[in-house]
């Protein structure tokens, strides 16, 4: 992000979340007439930085679970329970059933992943034959 | 078979049931060898960063949205939107003796085709080098056998020493020569049972040189019979930049294993020039802000951290040593360019290959005037000391008396004794290559010419004459180079078995 709309893109993502720091569907809207109808110089530049800032912070409120079938309800509960109790600000969960795991599970909150799946350790298991 | 379901469920049993945590990013562009990743955000500054198809890179550009990573190895299967996490690791290599005579690449994979390495244990690419406690001054000698270098600018273990010159004069023909002569000596020392003799290992990193190049060094080296002492660091033009850039950080660490285990190991930069070019096209593509003539703002660090990794070491510290001969390449003659004084002033000394005298058939075409070891002269033995001492001084003279008397015809008997002996020094230092001559023969060498044994021989004469006096000794003169190599000194007693030798060899001379 060019540092030219930095403070001007930071504005409007703040414009873009509710009181609880998420970011909210109507308060982009209203972010995005706002800026067609006054139309600032270097609109399209605008629009591309607060594209890429908004993509950043809908990551840091994803979690994404990935499970090699589908779970219970109560492993969901207590997987969910236990991520809200470690994080400060409020997430989004987002469950898809990946069978390449075989068994396990798979958490990704924003660039970390924390695995416990058959494949990650038949994984491990090859590579301390390989190296 | 027991054996093997043994290892597997040694293995199985060891492994951790864990839940793993890795810190993974996503590719946003992929060019010419660098990969931009987004995410990534707990990875360290040179760790490696696994990419899907067993393509590994390097972490260089730490940024606030993305990470700039070099990729080593075929990129070819990697599109953008793939995943990259980290691995926790810095890059390393093997070490170790196993990889003598053998041609690795940038990252110590072997490409000669002799099979894998066998090697036991492997160190970081990137390490930091002795600090000033362990270090300890260079108290012994590196011979090249090349006499013009010996003579002149010797060199010491531990010392670094660049090779600077045009291309095409003969800087890696030095480099080789001083490799081939560390193998002679080894042998020779290892023939000798010598329970105190310490053998110099070798290691020739060559950077964006041409493959044929390379195949040549690699023959010459087999020829001579050095290749069983040598280890080469392969990253040719062809390579990619990542490659090139890496190729002598892993070489040095190779070397180190030999200084830390308290040997003594010697290794060649051919040619940090290309080095920093490749560093150059890196930096570029990781949109580094560039500097004087586009490079870095960092270039200097670039070889001053590889180069600080050479030290001889104190006998508490385990007395091994690292020597390094960096070569750089000028462009007509200017010693003044950017990269060349960032490594003068990095190095104890240079020796200055000049195209003029290699063009006059004057090689090696050491230039006396720019030539020069800072630390090198304590470490000469104290014979060669005695009679190489004042060579230096004589050539210097000579050259200067040479460029103001050429239009003088009356010239005074002290110019034209200084003119003579100065021609005959010249003759003297020609040497071919891949022929080094033993420390004790040279001494012999200079002794004669020090006692105006070759003053009545012609001057265009002199060079076969040395090579006369060469054979003589090697043959029938054993008995006073082995008193010279022996005691290191040149003894009343030594010098009257010297000179009845020399006046034999004399006399038997046509």
């Amino acid at each position: 992000m060019s540092s030219q709309f930095n403070y001007l893109v930071q504005e409007l993502v703040r414009k873009s979340s509710n009181e609880h720091d998420f970011v909210d569907k109507n308060l982009v809207n209203e972010v995005l007439v706002g800026l067609k109808e006054c139309k600032p110089a270097k609109h399209l530049e605008i629009l591309k930085d607060y594209l890429a800032a908004i993509t950043k912070k809908l990551r840091f409120q994803l979690v994404e679970l990935e499970f090699a079938a589908e779970p219970n309800d109560s492993v969901i509960t207590k997987l969910k329970d236990k991520i809200n109790a470690a994080n400060t600000l409020p997430v989004d969960f987002k469950y898809t059933v990946n069978k390449s795991l075989i068994a396990g599970f798979r958490i990704r909150l924003v660039d970390d992943v924390f695995e416990d799946s058959v494949k990650s350790r038949l994984s491990k298991l090859s590579q301390s034959f390989t190296s | 078979m027991s054996s093997i379901t043994d290892l597997i469920r040694k293995e199985i049993e060891n492994l951790s049931t864990d839940a793993t945590h890795t810190n993974i990013g996503t590719i946003i562009t992929l060019a010419d060898g660098v990969a931009r990743v987004d995410g990534l955000s707990k990875v360290m500054y040179n760790e490696m960063i696994e990419f899907p198809n067993n393509v590994l890179g390097i972490a260089l550009n730490l940024e606030e949205d993305s990470v700039g990573c070099v990729l080593l190895g075929d990129v070819s299967s990697l599109k953008e939107g793939d995943e990259a996490r980290t691995t926790g690791k810095l890059l390393s290599v093997p070490v170790g003796k196993e990889l003598l005579g053998r041609v690795v690449d940038a990252v110590g994979r072997p490409m000669d085709g002799k099979g894998a390495l066998n090697a036991n244990e492997s160190l970081p690419v990137e390490r930091i080098a002795p600090g000033i406690i362990p270090r300890k001054s260079v108290d012994q000698p590196l011979q090249t056998g090349i006499m013009a270098v010996d003579s002149m600018v010797p060199i010491g273990r531990g010392q670094r020493e660049l090779i600077i010159g045009d291309r095409s004069t003969g800087k890696t023909t030095i480099a080789i020569d001083t490799i081939i002569n560390q193998a002679k000596i080894n042998k020779q020392g290892e023939a000798s049972g010598d329970a105190n003799f310490r053998p110099v290992f070798c290691v020739y990193v060559a950077i964006g040189q041409k493959n044929a190049n390379v195949a040549r060094t690699i023959k010459t080296l087999e020829e001579s019979g050095a290749m069983e002492y040598v280890t080469i660091v392969s990253a040719p033009a062809a390579d990619n930049p990542a490659n090139q850039y890496l190729a002598p950080y892993s070489g040095c660490a190779m070397g180190e294993w030999y200084m830390e285990n308290g040997m003594d190991a010697l290794i060649v930069y051919d040619d940090l020039s290309k080095h920093a070019v490749a560093y150059r096209q890196i930096s570029l593509i990781l949109k580094r802000p560039s500097g004087r003539e586009a490079y870095p703002g960092d270039v200097f660090y670039l070889h001053s951290r590889l180069l600080e990794r050479s030290a001889r070491l104190k006998e508490d510290c385990g007395n091994g040593s690292l020597t390094a001969l960096p070569i750089i390449e000028t462009q007509m003659g200017d010693v003044a360019g950017y990269i060349p004084t960032n490594v003068i002033s990095i190095t104890d000394g240079q020796i200055f290959l000049e195209g003029d005298l290699f063009n006059k058939g004057i090689r090696p075409a050491v230039s006396v005037g720019l030539s020069v070891s800072r630390v090198g002269s304590a470490a000469q033995i104290k014979a060669y000391k005695k009679v190489a001492g004042k060579v230096k001084l004589e050539l210097a003279q000579f050259r200067e008396l040479a460029a103001f008397s050429q239009f003088e015809s009356d010239l005074d008997a002290a110019t034209k004794a200084s003119l003579d002996r100065g021609a005959r020094i010249v003759e003297l230092f020609k040497q071919t290559a891949s022929n080094p001559i033993a420390v004790e023969i040279q001494t012999v060498i200079m002794w004669a010419m020090q006692n105006n044994f070759f003053d009545s021989i012609d001057v265009a004469d002199v060079n076969r004459a040395t090579q006369s006096l060469r054979d003589y000794m090697e043959t029938q003169g054993k008995e006073a180079c082995e008193l010279i190599y022996s005691s290191g000194k040149l003894e009343e007693e030594t010098e009257q078995k010297l000179r009845s030798s020399v006046e034999d060899w004399k006399r038997s001379f046509s």
